[in-house]
């Protein structure tokens, strides 16, 4: 009599299976949830009232706004760390990798205040800009600044692995076709990178739309100004309008979840195009 | 001349991969670099590609070696100005492009005044295509191919760019026997119809015999020859060159007043007059002649420890009396007549040997052959 399951060479397909089912509804589901039932108390026109009012309206701009900034920068900037990570070799090295992932270990809370120290009006970088009459702590500027500050590692850290897998050979080939450096990078290390960088992008995003401790301090936290959205929910829990709080985390979340579903969706059709190794 | 290196010395840090070496490589020729790893001939090819450069480039003292592709000076132009043909040992293939695009690549990324149209370009394309005999790949990913035929769009998008040279790093490398062997005829095939100079890395001694016209042998960044297949292995140059192509048995002995003596035997050699000095001896498998006869004055016993008799050709290892093995090839139908066993005995003689003193360089040939009335053909 033939067996209704499989017979597999590996075992513990069901144990894990399940497990993980079970840890996810745990950790992340249940929690969430609480936040949809928690938000279905308001009625309609409460949840528009709360979620769309003028001050939410402006902290959702400068959240997402800040967050994308600091993402693409990281983009630009946490690229050319990983490549010289990679790439080359000199003194110091590990030192300047260890540093990369200082962001990740620190304390949000320290990194903002930090951050606040040195960009204020008389801290070491700030007392340069202040007369050039750019202001960079307590304004969107030092929004978008702390939340680079965070999304590095991420960008370096996923690009960092893409990288090391690129044999130096395809550069030579290139140029030995005549490719210029700059249509080198374009036309073959880009492309080949571009699953990766897009994860490190999607991931230094995502955190910092949920960043909270570092954006505080540097932020000033002026309502309609420099006020992001986290912030908002916890200004709301003081003034114990939970209802209010989770109405916008829910606005929160649903735009996290649209964007990074977009991104795995882009991620997915470059790894189609970047396919498996030749 | 197509490629010609002047002087050419290369140091990585303590280590000096190539000393001032120099290399002329005639129009149309399919050449061989061979040597073992750490010879310096990838070295040597990168340099020519200019994916490295030769020390002291740059300066024009007396000391620095150049670098010449039909005549023009190129040692400090970088590779893409230099317009050569590089194909690498792992493909190096662009995997985010079809076999199409990897192909036109050299092509697309000219300047725009130079650029060939669109309908020039896929025309170029299909015909390299079908001389590499991947017409039906065009759309493929690499990953989708097979080694060998990754290497022949390797091929093709190095040939794209009409390259002065092409020039290979040890090609046939990461294949398979199989594929290798049809490769490398393939390759000797195209070169004799498109007829681009041609310099390959290999360390396969028989892949460069096969392949090449002319084969360059290195050792520790030096070139010990330049000949043909049949020059560097009937006619070695230095007792490197001896022992690297193909398996040689070496002997130490003496020679004096056109004699010679080592291991068992004593015998004649061309050189006479001279007193008695030290000397190596150098035989190849196909240079014993054996028999059950003493056909040879000087025919020594040796006992059969092995015998490989599956292949054309039979390969016997003879323990000599005084417990050297030697290895000897014959015939099938040469171990019929002889009737060989293993742990038979067998006499044995050298019909061709190599000899040098300390203070020569090149190996003197000899040959046995004339000696005696009595010795029968094989």
């Amino acid at each position: 009599m033939a067996t209704s399951t499989k017979r597999r060479v590996l075992p513990g397909f069901r144990w894990t299976l399940g497990f993980t089912i079970a840890y996810l509804l745990a950790i992340v589901l249940i929690p969430l949830s609480g936040l949809f039932v928690k938000t279905a108390t308001l009625g309609w026109d409460e949840f528009v009232a709360a979620v769309a009012s003028e001050r939410a309206l402006a902290s959702y701009r400068l959240t997402f706004g800040a967050s994308l900034v600091g993402a693409l920068v990281n983009v630009v900037f946490g690229s050319i760390v990983a490549w010289v990570l990679v790439r080359y070799r000199f003194p110091g090295k590990r030192v300047v990798d260890a540093i990369v992932d200082l962001p990740f270990a620190l304390p949000t809370a320290v990194s903002g205040i930090a951050l606040t120290a040195i960009y204020a009006k008389n801290g070491w970088i700030g007392q340069w800009l202040e007369p050039l009459g750019i202001r960079a702590a307590y304004s969107p500027l030092g929004v978008a600044l702390a939340l680079t500050f965070i999304g590095l590692p991420f960008v370096v850290r996923t690009l960092q692995p893409a990288l090391l897998d690129l044999e130096p050979e395809l550069e030579e080939a290139a140029a030995s076709l005549g490719a210029s450096r700059l249509t080198t990078v374009r036309r073959v290390i880009l492309p080949a990178v571009l699953p990766a960088l897009l994860t490190g992008f999607a991931m230094a995003f995502a955190r910092a739309l949920g960043e909270y401790g570092s954006v505080v301090f540097i932020s000033g936290n002026m309502p309609m100004k420099t006020e992001i959205a986290s912030l908002l929910i916890v200004t709301k829990l003081e003034q114990y309008d939970y209802p209010g709080a989770t109405a916008i985390a829910v606005v929160l979340l649903g735009a996290s979840f649209v964007v990074l579903l977009a991104i795995n969706l882009l991620q997915r059709w470059a790894g189609r195009l970047s396919a498996a190794r030749a | 001349m197509s490629i010609e290196l002047r002087g050419v010395s290369k140091t990585f840090g303590a280590r000096r991969v190539l000393d001032r070496v120099s290399l002329q490589v005639p129009d149309r020729r399919l050449v061989a670099l061979l040597g073992p790893s750490g010879s310096g001939k990838t070295t040597l090819l990168r340099i020519v590609a200019g994916l490295e450069f030769p020390d002291d480039a740059g300066g024009r003292d007396s000391g620095a070696g150049r670098v010449l592709l039909h005549g023009e000076d190129v040692t400090d132009r970088p590779v893409g100005e230099r317009r050569i043909g590089f194909v690498f040992q792992h493909y190096a293939l662009f995997r985010h492009l079809d076999v199409f695009e990897n192909v036109a690549f050299g092509l697309r990324v000219r300047p725009r005044r130079e650029r060939p149209s669109e309908d020039e370009i896929e025309a170029r394309v299909r015909r390299l295509l079908a001389l590499v005999q991947l017409d039906d790949h065009a759309r493929h990913r690499p990953s989708e191919l097979s080694g060998g035929q990754r290497q022949r769009v390797a091929l093709a998008r190095a040939l794209a760019i009409e390259p002065r040279v092409l020039l290979l790093d040890e090609p046939f490398g990461a294949l398979d026997a199989q594929v290798r062997h049809e490769l490398r005829r393939w390759l000797k095939r195209l070169h004799e119809e498109i007829h681009v100079t041609s310099l390959f890395v290999t360390h396969d001694q028989e892949e460069a015999l096969e392949v090449a016209d002319e084969v360059v042998v290195l050792d520790a960044g030096r070139i010990e020859q330049v000949g043909t297949p049949d020059d560097v292995y009937h006619r070695p140059a230095t007792e490197f060159v001896m022992g690297f192509l193909g398996r040689v048995d070496r002997f130490e002995g003496e020679v004096e007043d056109g004699r010679a003596r080592f291991g068992p035997w004593t015998l004649d050699v061309s050189v006479r007059g001279g007193g008695r000095r030290a000397a190596r001896f150098f035989l190849r498998p196909h240079d014993w002649e054996l028999d059950v006869e003493p056909r040879h004055p000087s025919a020594a016993r040796a006992r059969v420890r092995e015998l490989h008799s599956a292949g054309a050709i039979v390969r016997a290892e003879l323990e000599l009396e005084s417990g050297v093995t030697v290895l000897a090839e014959l015939s099938q139908r040469r171990l019929g007549v002889l009737g060989l066993v293993e742990g038979g005995r067998v006499l044995v003689w050298p019909r061709n040997f190599r000899w040098l003193t300390d203070d020569a360089r090149v190996p003197v040939v000899e040959s046995t052959a004339a000696e005696g009335s009595r010795v029968l053909p094989l």
